[in-house]
């Protein structure tokens, strides 16, 4: 059986339960932007609704499109053998959105990564701290404006880290 | 008696460990032989790979992302262009599509071979190592003719391969595919039936379809889990679609069956290239298309089944000869999420056993 993509009847419902949602398709992925507000009740629905039992995050990837950030998260169903794509926009002044790990494990390294990576701070994340990048690290090394070489003015400026949203990285003992 | 006084011991692990495949450093805290807790710091080998694809066009990404999953090479190539071709809608010839499938299934040969070598060192059998870098190297034999380099052949290009393969490596491949099975049949002989294996890999680490899904653990250990589920099949891609192969699953989702599910795949990936070979197409080996590709604004995402599980690359283009962002979905690096909540409540010594099936390549892991 081959993969296919989600019918439009179930992206329309989406967008009915969730009005802000904007609806979008790239290829064969159909991809809603939704609130920040809405995506952890929208991917608890897609998780347990049997009409969609989107099962499986495949996919969390981080994206700085300058004047504002981009969580994007490729989800898949086994089950149902469908697939959707789900996209979360922030300023770059206020990084924050609400975690999906109580729903899918797997996205706990994957925003880690987009922490670790892009500065985008994961709230309700149990252990968020940087993963690739040393944790004395300065600055968020994929944005688009960090130097490719060493510009210091730049590595000491300040940044909003987690602890600026009250969320501590806790480092290990 | 007087009351015996216990603590939890923290023990580093690697990162410079023999049986971590690269440089993977587990900070293990033990109570006795328990391990209560596991946490993998990693890390170690990260070169912003994503960030070059970002100041490089897209074939100079092909050669950089051979360094990503360096046991693999093939198929990283293969996850890079994959999306690029979707949104630029190039029609791949035949035989250039022929020719990746025979070189992919060779690659997956290859790096199963590792595992059946490394994984059997892992639990002290160092013989079946030298046998089966005696048979990798002819794969890499094979990759030399065809793409000049061994490690990363930098061949696949976008719109097909680089260039036509030669009757060399066509008769080379044909003979090797033909000697496999009975190769693998003097290898199982080593592990599969040998006593100390089973007992180290059987019923170890119980592992079941929900906690592997949740986890988004892919390839052979949620095979081993008995999901029949492999992207060849479920999504194909490339010519996957021509080929008559079985997907082997396993029952018991413990650390035997996924390591016999590679076994069992090679015999697969051999039939496939059997079948490449026999049937393959004539013509051009590549579309027309130019050197430096511009894809059109957009953005794709796009998946295949690496020996290691689900890899994938997720492309944003804006329309120039750079992509604006690559984001590798690494199966190592998902996997080794698994790897904590797996390794909790074992005995230390069954560490080893339980993260080997996982296969970790740390290039891939820390890109």
């Amino acid at each position: 059986m081959a993969t296919s993509e989600i019918t439009l009847e179930l992206v329309d419902r989406l967008v009915e339960k969730f009005p802000e949602t904007v609806k979008n398709k790239y290829l064969d992925w159909h991809t809603l932007i939704v609130r920040r507000e809405d995506i952890v009740e929208l991917c608890e629905m897609l998780k347990s609704d049997g009409e969609f039992e989107f099962n499986f995050l495949t996919d969390l990837s981080g994206v700085d499109y300058l004047e504002y950030m981009e969580v994007v998260y490729h989800l898949y169903s086994y089950e149902l053998q469908h697939k959707l794509c789900l996209k979360v926009r922030v300023k770059p002044d206020d990084l924050l959105v609400p975690s999906v790990t109580s729903l899918w494990s797997t996205a706990d390294w994957h925003e880690r990564e987009a922490y670790d990576l892009f500065g985008i701070v994961f709230e309700g994340h149990p252990n968020l701290k940087r993963i690739l990048c040393a944790e004395d690290f300065p600055g968020h090394a994929f944005r688009k404006d960090f130097p490719l070489e060493n510009d210091e003015e730049y590595l000491l400026r300040d940044e909003k880290t987690a602890e600026d949203y009250g969320i501590s990285e806790d480092l290990p003992s | 008696m007087p009351d015996l006084r216990t603590e939890t011991l923290r023990v580093n692990f690697g990162p410079q460990h023999p049986s971590t495949h690269g440089v993977l450093y587990l900070i293990v805290d033990l109570d006795g032989e328990i391990i209560v807790n596991v946490e993998p710091v990693i890390g170690y080998l990260h070169r912003g790979m994503e960030k070059i694809f970002e100041f490089r066009n897209y074939s100079q990404c092909i050669a950089i992302m051979d360094r990503s999953d360096y046991m693999s090479a093939f198929f990283n190539e293969m996850a890079f262009i994959y999306p690029v071709e979707e949104l630029m809608e190039v029609d791949v010839p035949k035989r250039g599509e022929y020719l990746r499938v025979i070189m992919m299934e060779l690659n997956r040969i290859a790096s199963h071979l590792l595992f059946y070598g490394a994984y059997g060192m892992d639990l002290g059998a160092v013989t079946p190592f030298l046998y089966c870098w005696r048979e990798r190297e002819k794969v890499m034999d094979l990759f030399e003719i065809a793409a000049g380099y061994r490690l990363h052949p930098n061949y696949f290009r976008v719109g097909g391969v680089k260039e036509d393969v030669t009757d060399e490596f066509l008769e080379g491949t044909m003979q090797f595919v033909k000697e496999l099975p009975t190769w693998l049949e003097e290898y199982e002989t080593l592990l599969s039936y040998n006593e100390i294996f089973n007992l180290r890999t059987r019923n170890v680490g119980k592992m079941t379809k929900e906690w592997a899904i949740n986890l988004g653990v892919t390839g052979p250990v949620l095979r081993a889990t008995g999901i029949r589920w492999d992207l060849r099949k479920t999504d194909p891609y490339s010519a996957y679609d021509d080929f008559d192969f079985d997907i082997p699953v396993g029952t018991h989702g413990d650390c035997f069956d996924a390591y016999r599910i590679r076994v069992l795949e090679m015999l697969q990936s051999a039939r496939i290239i059997e079948q490449a070979l026999n049937n393959l197409p004539g013509g051009p080996v590549r579309a027309k298309t130019k050197l430096n590709v511009s894809p059109p604004k957009g953005e794709a995402y796009a998946r295949i089944e690496s020996p290691r599980g689900e890899l994938a690359c997720y492309i944003v283009s804006d329309g120039t000869q750079k992509p604006y962002r690559a984001k590798v979905r690494a199966p190592s690096f998902v996997n080794l999420m698994a790897v904590p909540p797996l390794l909790k409540g074992h005995l230390i010594a069954d560490a080893i056993a339980l993260f080997g099936i996982f296969e970790p390549v740390m290039g891939e892991v820390d890109r």
